[in-house]
């Protein structure tokens, strides 16, 4: 698409810079991106729907096409928080310091959504909200809470460079944890059961191959998902950093490409 | 794990073992989707606010 077309498009004018394109809140990309994790999800849920009944659980083991899926899509984002966070202090990019943060975040929102999903399977099939003894639920509330402390580390420093470089050592050390929970239920035998799709020995899935299916769809939904909201995250810190800097300044906003702020949440 | 009524329900069950699942399935969806859906309308709701404080030019 050419400049001219997609500035009469979106109500922008022809001599926009880079910056001034970013800032703008629609983009065909994430629009895009929306569109197919909504067409992903209503997969997804189709198939968790349509799928049959587990043996000894019944209808409560398609809590699993909710359940897994966010734990891995968690896993993921919390990865990409990790990548960037590297990337951010070998060079100092400020756009993978708003990606980290923007990855960490809605990672938080998927651990969080992992540990609500999980105490009401939980709920129904072990007659308990929670078990402070289980090593894979203490171990997931340890990560969400140590996100947490980043959230609200990046809040707390008003220097963006300091504040990056701070949180993306916060973010790095962090990711330790997430082979931990994963492999908790290998280490410790307790009542979480143990992995059935990311397992040591990957050619011996223990999932039937009626379920594999519909986990599949629901993943690739919550990546979609996950995909979208981390582009809007960092669009959405773009423009509140714009914000502030004509706020405080005098200069047109789009004119200059300063180090954006870091994400506040 | 059945909900039972009552009285002279109390031979048969209220809700049936697949119905009480299906119900504990149907809240742990609404949570997930619910929170994944009111944290994108938040974000929503804060790209548009930005996009109004930004001066009309850009």
């Amino acid at each position: 698409m050419s400049p001219a077309t997609r500035s009469s498009t979106c109500r922008r004018p022809d001599t926009m810079t880079r910056e001034t394109a970013t800032l703008h809140p629609r983009s065909r990309a994430i629009t895009s991106t929306g569109v197919a994790a909504l067409c992903l999800m209503a997969t997804g849920l189709y198939m968790a729907a349509t799928a049959p009944d587990e043996e000894t659980q019944g209808e409560a083991a398609r809590l699993l096409f909710v359940h897994v899926p966010s734990a891995i899509t968690a896993y993921i984002a919390l990865g990409a928080g990790l990548v960037t966070a590297v990337w951010y202090l070998i060079r100092r990019s400020p756009a993978a310091d708003l990606v980290s943060a923007a990855a960490i975040e809605v990672g938080v929102l998927f651990t969080a959504i992992t540990l609500l999903t999980g105490m009401i399977w939980g709920r129904f099939v072990w007659g308990v909200w929670w078990d402070w003894g289980d090593a894979r639920m203490v171990s997931t509330a340890v990560l969400f809470f140590f996100y947490l402390g980043y959230l609200a580390l990046r809040r707390s420093i008003s220097d963006p460079r300091v504040r990056a470089v701070r949180c993306a050592v916060l973010g790095i050390v962090g990711f330790v944890q997430v082979p931990i929970v994963h492999y908790s239920v290998l280490w410790f035998r307790t009542l979480h059961q143990g992995p059935s799709i990311i397992r040591p020995d990957l050619a011996n899935s223990t999932m039937d191959a009626a379920f594999v299916a519909p986990l599949g769809a629901a993943l690739a939904a919550f990546i979609a998902i996950l995909a979208y909201l981390v582009a809007v995250r960092v669009r959405l810190a773009r423009l509140e950093a714009a914000v502030d800097r004509a706020a405080s300044t005098s200069q047109p906003v789009g004119a200059s490409v300063g180090p954006p702020s870091g994400l506040s949440v | 794990m059945a909900a039972r009524a009552p009285g002279c329900f109390a031979d048969r069950p209220l809700v049936s073992e697949a119905g009480m699942a299906g119900s504990w399935v149907l809240f742990g969806y609404l949570v997930a989707y619910g929170a994944l859906a009111i944290y994108a309308g938040h974000q929503a709701y804060r790209l548009r606010r930005a996009r109004r404080r930004l001066p009309p030019e850009i």
